[in-house]
């Protein structure tokens, strides 16, 4: 990486503490990133759960924006909001809790590079743990008031002290697929200690019922302890709000191969 | 000879993916003009096969069943119902939602049944029965 480059661009975007730079994506810290923070992973997927709880938490904890995040292979979109213009991709910081969101899906062709620097840049920054929440479609959603949770990780003795892991389901034998898949892989890959969390929800339609069950479960974890009942009570009005968000990630689970989450493996040793 | 992976093959589906971004963007554009055209709002929806006709599910937060008109009309489903979210507001008023679903050709009109359950409607159709079953020698 050339420094004297990076400190020029560092004084053309302004505000901007430090630049981390891989080969496709650049993280823009916009405050110094502390060591040992959780990190919570809300990335658009099946239902948006994930995102639907990460915007829920950033509302909730009033969090500030800690890294903005661009790359080439993202599409040209900026969002504005009170004047300010920004990258769709970003982390909120609240505490020791680093939250990532995003305005837009990760494009099929960029999911593999950017989770692979994500995890690096975590790895670098020597967050505590990751916490990756996602739904797992289930046609029979519209039947069920309480939807179900299944879990998966590779540290429990981390988790089990907060984490009811107990009386969640673990996700025995699946196929994960999109980005929810390349972000756990490459977590598990570099020993971070990581908790999926993956709720049943519906493929094509925001599914808040699905994020407030994700967050119920996650309660005892007091950098998540928020409350729910908003979640519900406002379900159907966020609904409507996440329907273009549902469109376009709709189109990138597709060509991320989704349908495979409802095949079995193969593999039976 | 195998399949070999080359540059060629890397541009061939650069471009065959690019091409296909740029037919979803289309559509979504006409859809999003349509519905700013119409003050509508077009619900999310899928259509998917069983085993003897259809299931078609349409999100449509905020509706009770007494509100929703559902017609079947030449070989479409027509779905209105009002919406009254708080952010959805366009200068043409308080919008509704408003679907017309192609449906494909068989379809028994008589056995249309739907129900609605937290805003998620649910219609269910079977394709017309008939033909000859064929004895396998």
């Amino acid at each position: 990486m050339d420094i004297s480059l990076n400190w020029e661009r560092n004084a053309f975007l302004g505000g901007i503490t430090n630049t981390y730079e891989l080969a496709e994506f650049q993280f823009n810290e916009l405050e110094p990133v502390a060591e040992g923070m959780l990190f919570f992973d809300g990335l658009p997927d099946t239902g948006l759960v994930g995102t639907i709880v990460a915007h829920h938490l950033v509302g909730a904890k009033k969090m500030s924006p800690l890294v903005r995040i661009d790359s080439n292979l993202l599409p040209p979109v900026a969002v504005v909001k009170d004047m300010d213009l920004f990258e769709p991709l970003s982390v909120y910081r609240s505490g020791t809790l680093a939250v990532l969101t995003s305005e837009i899906p990760i494009p099929t062709e960029a999911v593999k590079p950017f989770s692979r620097e994500l995890t690096s840049w975590a790895a670098r920054r020597k967050l505590r743990a990751i916490i990756s929440v996602g739904g797992l479609a289930d046609p029979r959603r519209p039947e069920t008031d309480k939807p179900e949770v299944l879990y998966i990780t590779n540290s429990p003795e981390t988790f089990s002290s907060q984490v009811d892991l107990k009386g969640l389901k673990p996700l025995a034998s699946a196929f994960l697929a999109g980005s929810k898949a390349a972000f756990l892989l490459d977590c598990y890959r570099a020993k971070l200690p990581t908790l999926g969390l993956f709720v049943q929800s519906f493929l094509n339609y925001p599914d808040p019922g699905a994020a407030a069950s994700a967050l119920d479960a996650l309660n005892n974890v007091s950098e998540l302890n928020v409350d729910t009942s908003e979640l519900v009570k406002s379900g159907e009005e966020m609904r409507l709000r996440y329907r273009d968000l549902m469109r376009r990630t709709m189109g990138e689970m597709e060509r991320a191969q989704k349908s495979r989450e409802l095949e079995t493996p193969s593999l039976v040793v | 000879m195998g399949f070999e992976y080359s540059d060629e093959f890397e541009d061939n589906f650069r471009r065959f993916m690019a091409e296909a971004r740029k037919l979803e963007e289309r559509a979504t554009r006409a859809m999003k003009e349509f519905e700013e055209r119409e003050n509508c709002v077009v619900p999310l929806h899928e259509m998917r096969p069983t085993s003897n006709g259809y299931l078609i599910t349409l999100d449509l937060p905020g509706v009770e069943k007494e509100e929703v008109t559902l017609t079947f009309r030449g070989a479409a489903l027509i779905v209105t119902a009002p919406c009254r979210s708080l952010r959805v507001r366009r200068c043409g008023g308080t919008p509704h939602y408003f679907v017309e679903l192609p449906l494909p050709p068989g379809i028994d009109e008589s056995t249309i049944k739907a129900k609605m359950r937290n805003g998620l409607l649910t219609v269910e159709m079977k394709r017309v029965e008939g033909g000859h079953q064929i004895r396998i020698e």
